[in-house]
């Protein structure tokens, strides 16, 4: 989306409509100035994030410098240390000096966040942001992009395969499956009301205390080489009828509320078979 | 019905020392406290969850109860006899009843050996597969009983999927003919459908064999559903351990209360705890006085920094090292 696939990964069709513009047809020039600073990312690993060879606050000043113009040189160190604290960062004025490696998992995500947000993006994309990190500092860290997101307004795309992440942070829910989407809706209908059978078994197969036994998807995912003809899914999936390998089901609107790509329904009604 | 203790861990410590020279400093070198006096007892046929976070010393424990690592000090006990004291053939039969699968899919075969080898090299070398057919024989079995195919047999490691190769460890362990399998965050790795499937692999496995697991994992909810009983770790101490169902319901000490808080339910309507754990966890080298918990507990007294508080029992079946706790009679 935000045109950073690399070689020989290409974008081929379709557009990225952002606040009014198609980024695919941006110059790089201009989507340069689109990346960073209104539409930020941050990424899994804050090992591979941060540059390992510069102190977390020269990382901080080059974004400072070229996203906060208002800020004065002489106080870019300052303008710093008060994002290390809005991040949660004790003793910033100390750490701000640190090396990455000096740094905890925690608290180089705490600077990526600081450092994805300091140009007040109107777009923030996390992907996978806590799969590297202890449950308790996932915890901390999702309650502080929260918080953020809250104050500074910005947009949260949250990519991640944790479906408790998604229950406790998102709105809106989107389900993918060898590069699709197959079903999406607001996040107490999905998983109150799964449609597509992907996304139910998926609820199936996440592991809850007293449930002994999980119900596993059978078979694998898709060489994406080699996907399946019709709907990708229909080798793994119980309820498949003749039509789902021979044609690739659209994303409908559902009867009640979100949209599903699936045989199973036809548009605006509501579910045929059990 | 009275189950026999398999495992017993009584008083296991161990230390590593840091290897950097601190001229300025006593002459006492720093050492990590990995696991710090540590006691537990698995009985046979059940599976054991050992839950914690990075650091904790989890999976230095399971090394330790294996004997990949010795102890600092502490003794382990397999079927009542002390493995610290065996040797030669004793030893090696041990090492054939007690197992391994580890969490790392991607480092834990040899990727120059075919999955044939890979998985029937333990049986040749404990004596069970004499012959080049021999070996090709239980290899294929294994194989079969864990999914995969005969045509597996001659690939390569790097031909596999994350989830297919957990499989190959398992049957790798599974060689020898086993009772005790260690399984140290044997689906971290994995996807969640793929993690359903290895999951059942092993829970199908267990009841058929009447294996008994050590199953270590940071996956509180993972450990909620598989394990029998279960303790908590934190900084190289058992903070918390019963039956899995009595922790879960009621969590006694405030650390495992502040890891279910912190465990995201896949469930919208679930509440929210907003009381969040504080702080991160300290060095392992100089640990907290008293209760290592105590720098982030939000019920800390002033006891907590001069006594470390033993476990305590709860219920019959049910421990807590904690101040709040009574102490046992």
């Amino acid at each position: 989306m935000i045109r950073l696939i690399q070689e020989p990964g290409r974008v081929v069709g379709g557009a990225v409509n952002f606040d009014g513009r198609d980024l695919m047809s941006l110059s790089e020039r201009d989507m340069r100035e689109v990346r960073g600073r209104e539409i930020s990312m941050i990424f899994q690993d804050p090992n591979t994030s941060l540059n390992p060879a510069f102190r977390i606050g020269d990382q901080l000043s080059e974004l400072i410098v070229r996203y906060n113009e208002e800020v004065q040189r002489s106080k870019l160190n300052l303008a710093g240390v008060s994002w290390l604290e809005a991040v949660g960062i004790s003793d910033a004025k100390r750490r701000i000096s640190s090396y990455p490696h000096e740094l905890s998992g925690g608290t180089k995500q705490r600077v990526m966040i600081a450092m994805a947000l300091l140009s007040k993006p109107k777009l923030l994309i996390a992907d996978e942001p806590t799969t590297a990190l202890d449950v308790t500092v996932q915890a901390q860290i999702l309650a502080l992009i929260k918080k953020l997101k809250a104050e500074i307004g910005t947009s949260l795309l949250l990519i991640t395969h944790n479906l408790g992440v998604v229950a406790e942070t998102c709105d809106e829910v989107a389900i993918m499956y060898a590069g699709r989407i197959v079903e999406q809706s607001s996040v107490h209908d999905i998983f109150s009301h799964p449609r597509h059978p992907y996304t139910k078994m998926l609820l199936e197969a996440v592991p809850k205390p007293g449930r002994k036994r999980l119900i596993p998807i059978p078979g694998s995912v898709p060489n994406l080489l080699n996907t399946p003809p019709g709907c990708a899914f229909h080798p793994r999936c119980p309820y498949v009828m003749d039509i789902c390998s021979k044609q690739i089901p659209l994303l409908k609107n559902t009867a009640e509320r979100g949209t599903v790509a699936c045989h199973l329904y036809a548009e605006g009604e509501k579910e045929v078979k059990v | 019905m009275k189950t026999s203790v398999l495992v017993e861990a009584d008083g296991v410590v161990k230390n590593f020392p840091i290897r950097k020279s601190f001229a300025f400093l006593s002459k006492e070198r720093p050492v990590v406290h990995a696991v710090d006096g540590i006691s537990l007892q698995i009985l046979r046929g059940e599976t054991f969850g050992l839950v914690g976070e990075s650091g904790c010393g989890k999976t230095t424990l399971g090394r330790v109860i294996l004997r990949l690592i010795n102890p600092s000090a502490g003794r382990v006990l397999y079927g009542g006899v002390n493995i610290l004291t065996l040797n030669g053939k004793e030893l090696k039969n041990f090492r054939r009843k007690a197992q391994i699968v580890f969490q790392n899919p991607f480092g834990s075969l040899d990727p120059r050996m075919k999955v044939r080898d890979i998985v029937g090299y333990p049986a040749k070398l404990h004596g069970l597969a004499n012959s080049p057919e021999d070996l090709r024989r239980v290899a294929l079995n294994l194989l079969k009983r864990v999914g995969l195919e005969e045509d597996h047999l001659l690939r390569l490691p790097h031909e596999f999927s994350g989830g297919q190769r957990q499989r190959i460890a398992i049957a790798r362990a599974l060689s020898v003919d086993p009772d005790f399998i260690v399984l140290d965050e044997p689906t971290s790795s994995l996807d969640v459908s793929v993690q359903a499937q290895i999951i059942n692999l092993l829970q199908d496995l267990q009841a058929e064999l009447g294996l008994t697991y050590l199953f270590i994992s940071h996956n509180l909810s993972l450990v909620g559903s598989v394990s029998d009983r279960m303790a908590v770790m934190y900084l190289g101490k058992v903070i918390e351990m019963g039956r899995t169902e009595e922790v879960f319901q009621t969590p006694r000490h405030p650390y495992t209360q502040a890891l279910m808080a912190a465990n995201p339910v896949p469930d919208p309507e679930a509440k929210h705890s907003i009381e969040l754990i504080k702080g991160e966890v300290p060095s392992a080298i100089s640990p907290p006085s008293g209760c290592r918990y105590r720098t982030r507990c939000p019920f800390v007294m002033d006891v907590c920094s001069t006594a470390e508080p033993a476990l305590r029992p709860v219920s019959p079946t049910h421990f807590s090292a904690c101040h709040l706790e009574k102490p046992a009679n």
